[in-house]
């Protein structure tokens, strides 16, 4: 009789071994919540390369855009918690999203985030033609005329949002801030000359900085790191004066409930992946040396960025 | 049905047209903005409301015109309509085409649903098949096949090719 | 210049570039006739298999499937009436009578030399003109955005037949099915019914899938007792000769003229110039009341203007780093995958990759126009299926496209409400056509109106400002005029009937 228990105890034991070793045994899906070709898309499929390299398993990357990037998290909160199914967005992005909008989900909270990978900045640029060589310099004009001059973002209630009321708010610039429906746009308004700043992530339009037509006057966080000498010295937000850090840090999320052996196993892969040469040749060439997270300090981050936007939003932003 | 009596039943279809158009362009006055944001949320002179309820107004005004043109022509039609024996007879005429196009709709939303829920493989089967027999054929070897192969096809170009999340 | 070409022409000749060229125009094709699949969701899938090319290589298969699409979106718009993109929507209008009317097959040879002569055109002049091309897509603010897209709005009559107040109340149908969803200038959500399936609004494959699609399936259903005409006939393929198709030089110069022109603008691109050409060459028309029945130039038109967007929309890509269309937004990710930097310094950097990809872009053409002449055949034969084989695919190839294209199951039955509604639209005489002109054109019009408002200072006077926009607003108002115009003549000619 004890024989026989015994042996189902261990069949059993060996049985989930068997089991739980095997994650992952098939293809791990990465939703991005936002179009194909955009740039937290483009840093994703540098980064899958890499991953399914260290994870063993293809990864197939799919983009479930809209809702101003709520819907492909909205995807991935209602996936198997199983380590099949993660989110790729950037930390700014959720956090904007649930900040100021009513969302069925926080950045922080409803969902597990397992690290982060890449970390830039939140730039301003302006126009050669306009002949602005710092911040300073234009928020100063912007005072003398309010409302005349403007300041170009990539879409409501993100991380460009939030630094252009910033500038406002703490400063007082008066700058009209017109919403683009995206990043395309606004760098086409950029490069065309149709507004006085432009507010984006780094390292995007870094290729026109360097060949000239953009100046960068300013910027959210250090771009000590960005693989562009003559601008690593830009002056931040706050050394200017403005108490906020603007960037935005791409990471992977997985829904709630995962298993904690399954998180264990994600992080290594995601440390591996994002300390690889390959994402580092890829960053490089994108603009940025990448940058990793573990899950820790990515939650570390997430908290520290959603509590500026929520100080932000409560003292500058309506509605 | 003499040919007036026909026009008349189209005339009552085109008043009833006329009735869901109207409906819709007032009920855009009250479903332009259910998250309630104040109206003074908006930059260079035009709100997030000006175009939707510009459109809105303009439809109103056309859906008006349609309405009465329609009901006017409808009054000055001396046959008589009866809607009941016409709806009878529009079913008793029709019943097969009607019951096609309903039975459509309905395979469609529950093949709809099935995805994700059952094997893609076989609701696409169970859906093709059922869809070659609605349309009233009768030939069910070939509709097997034809069913098992157009599955295998889906399958391999939209799960396998695709890497749909299904 | 020219000697960069030769030398991207010879690159695209190596065996490996030529037969991945090949395969991806064959693909494109193929995935563009399918009902509810489109060329962005196709080169996706394509991204992950061409990382372990080099970067030329994977360019040129993904520039093979765009080309491809183009043609193959028309072929199902054309068979079945469900175009596979909002560009090939527009082909449907005659090529779909043309089908019904038992000339398929000149339809559909029709649609692959216009398509080859737009590519062609629009080449040329893009190769050629390069530093035009890049100033148009620059200088093309949003002003002058919105102003063309009132201007294929206003259009309107010339893609009804009979009543233009039914025509203009399918477009203000399809204006307000269009702004649903969040606002893009304030992030205010409208119409929304407090779903957050509908955040973003109808989603835009699954309204063309449903009301061009379900739609016709719905109404064709009465047909389905009769066998097709194709069958009675003998089975006789017709192509138009190449004669034929340069007597109807008018249709395919505007064509071409409208994809050159409209389609370096991103953002209004292949969907604007098509309905823009269609508009024009109907109104010019010697026998105007023959479109919508099955005219041939009214496929030649959009199709050469579908195609000519091809060349406008990838030189701002590659001298500005600019997307076009989706397509050129997800090649743009490709070349940053493959090492290289889109953007105001690619043509020095990546001169050799530039040059292969515009080779091949003539080249995929070519390609293009030798395959579909060949298979032809292949999809007359498929039409020639009886309906009740035929529709339960088509209803199934909508259903998943519809799914694909957003990877969720939300628009699959937007697509089926769509359908029905159409349908009964359609029953009552309004032509669904406006109702997709008013889901396609709305959003760009709105959203360029307000951003060019903004960046004016609400200065409404901002759309006469400059040469081309007081053009634009000139030829606006004639269209106008003539709508009235054509509306009386409408309405002399049905009281006396």
């Amino acid at each position: 009789m004890r024989n026989i228990f015994l042996s189902i105890t261990f069949i059993i034991f060996g049985f989930s071994q068997i089991v739980l070793a095997d994650y992952p045994d098939k293809a791990i899906r990465i939703i991005v919540p936002y179009k194909a070709g955009g740039g937290t898309d483009t840093i994703a499929r540098g980064f899958a390369g890499a991953f399914s390299k260290a994870a063993g398993v293809d990864v197939v990357i799919t983009n479930v855009n809209g809702g101003a990037g709520s819907k492909g998290v909205i995807q991935v909160q209602k996936a198997k918690a199983d380590g099949y199914t993660l989110l790729l967005t950037g930390s700014t992005d959720m956090i904007g999203l649930s900040t100021f909008r009513k969302m069925p989900f926080k950045a922080v909270g409803s969902l597990d985030p397992v690290g982060g990978i890449y970390t830039t900045p939140t730039y301003i640029l302006a126009h050669k033609d306009r002949g602005y060589t710092s911040l300073e310099e234009v928020i100063k004009k912007s005072k003398a005329n309010p409302g005349k001059l403007t300041a170009g973002i990539g879409g409501k209630f993100g991380a460009h949002d939030v630094l252009a009321n910033a500038v406002n708010g703490y400063k007082n610039a008066g700058f009209r801030i017109i919403a683009y429906d995206g990043g395309a746009s606004l760098k086409k308004a950029t490069i065309a000359n149709e507004i006085d700043i432009c507010i984006i992530h780094s390292p995007v339009l870094l290729n026109e900085v360097k060949a000239g037509l953009l100046n960068v006057i300013g910027t959210g966080g250090s771009l000590a790191k960005i693989t562009y000498p003559k601008i690593q010295g830009t002056k931040t937000l706050r050394e200017m004066g403005i108490p906020a850090d603007v960037g935005v840090t791409r990471g992977l999320w997985a829904p709630k409930g995962t298993p904690k052996d399954v998180i264990k196993k994600l992080e290594k892969f995601i440390k591996a992946a994002a300390t690889s040469e390959k994402f580092k040749k890829f960053g490089n060439n994108f603009g940025f040396g990448p940058k990793y997270y573990s899950s820790k300090a990515f939650l570390d981050l997430l908290n520290l960025e959603q509590s500026v936007y929520t100080d932000i939003k409560g003292k500058f932003m309506s509605k | 049905m003499n040919k007036s009596q026909k026009i008349k039943a189209e005339l009552f279809k085109d008043i009833i047209m006329g009735i869901i158009i109207l409906s819709i362009s007032v009920g855009c006055f009250f479903t332009y903005n259910p998250a309630d944001a104040p109206l003074e949320v908006g930059t260079g002179g035009m709100t997030f409301a000006t175009y939707p309820l510009a459109v809105a107004s303009l439809l109103t005004i056309l859906g008006l015109i349609y309405l009465l043109s329609s009901f006017l022509k409808y009054i000055k039609n001396s046959s008589k309509f009866d809607l009941l024996s016409n709806i009878k007879n529009a079913v008793k005429n029709n019943q097969s085409l009607y019951f096609k196009r309903l039975g459509s709709v309905i395979l469609l939303i529950i093949y709809a649903r099935m995805i994700g829920e059952i094997n893609f493989f076989i609701s696409s089967m169970i859906f093709l098949f059922t869809a070659f027999y609605l349309f009233e054929r009768r030939d069910y070897l070939k509709m097997s096949v034809l069913s098992v192969l157009g599955s295998g096809f889906l399958y391999a170009l939209f799960i396998y090719f695709l890497k749909l999340p299904i | 210049m020219f000697e960069g070409l030769i030398g991207g022409f010879a690159n695209c000749f190596d065996p490996i570039n030529f037969t991945l060229l090949f395969l991806g125009t064959f693909l494109g094709l193929l995935v563009g006739a399918l009902p509810g699949l489109s060329s962005p969701m196709a080169i996706i899938i394509l991204l992950p298999v061409t990382y372990s090319l080099e970067a030329l290589p994977a360019l040129l298969v993904m520039i093979g499937v765009y080309v491809g699409t183009k043609l193959g979106g028309s072929f199902s718009a054309i068979l079945l009436r469900t175009p596979g993109t909002p560009a090939s929507a527009c082909t449907a209008i005659d090529g779909f009578p043309m089908a019904e009317n038992g000339q398929a097959s000149l339809a559909l040879g029709y649609a692959t030399y216009s398509s080859f002569f737009g590519g062609l055109t629009s080449w040329i002049i893009a190769v050629t003109c390069i530093p035009i091309i890049s100033a148009v897509a620059l200088k093309s603010s949003n002003a002058d955005i919105a102003l063309i897209g009132i201007m294929g709005l206003v259009m309107v009559s010339a893609f009804t037949r009979g009543s233009m107040l039914k025509g203009f109340i399918g477009v203000c149908i399809g204006l307000l099915i269009g702004s649903m969803g969040m606002d893009k200038s304030d992030a205010i959500e409208r119409f929304t019914f407090g779903s957050l399936d509908l955040l973003t609004g109808v989603p835009f494959a699954a309204a063309l899938v449903g009301l061009f699609g379900f739609s016709v399936v719905l109404s064709d259903l009465s047909l389905m007792k009769t066998t097709s005409q194709l069958i009675t006939e003998k089975f006789k393929i017709e192509l138009p000769s190449f004669k034929d198709f340069c007597k109807r030089w008018r249709a395919w110069s505007i064509g071409s003229f409208f994809g050159a022109v409209v389609g370096a603008i991103p953002g209004v691109g292949a969907d604007g110039a098509t309905w823009l050409a269609y508009g024009t060459v109907k109104n010019n028309s010697k026998n105007p009341e023959k479109f919508g029945l099955g005219e041939p130039d009214g496929v030649i038109a959009p199709e050469t203007a579908n195609n000519g967007t091809t060349g406008g929309a990838m030189v701002p890509m590659l001298t500005l780093g600019i997307p076009g269309d989706a397509s050129t937004a997800i090649m743009i990710g490709a070349l940053y995958l493959h090492g290289l930097q889109p953007g105001v310094t690619l043509m020095k950097t990546g001169a050799e990759v530039v040059y292969g990809m515009l080779a091949g872009l003539l080249l995929a053409g070519i390609m293009m126009f030798v395959i579909a002449m060949g298979a032809i055949r292949f999809f007359v034969y498929i039409l020639r299926q009886h309906r009740s084989l035929l529709f339960p695919f088509v209803m199934v190839f909508a259903t998943l496209g519809a799914y694909a294209s957003y990877n969720e199951i939300f628009p699959v039955y937007a697509a089926i409400f769509l359908g029905v509604f159409g349908f009964l639209m359609e029953e009552r005489g309004f032509p669904v056509v406006t109702i997709v002109l008013g889901v396609i054109l709305g959003p760009i019009i709105e959203y360029n109106t307000r951003i060019a408002l903004q960046v004016a200072d609400a200065n409404w006077l901002t759309f006469m400002d400059t040469l081309p926009r007081i053009i634009i607003l000139g030829i606006i108002i004639f269209l106008v005029f003539n709508e009235i115009k054509q509306g009386l003549i409408r309405e002399k000619l049905s009281k006396t009937k």
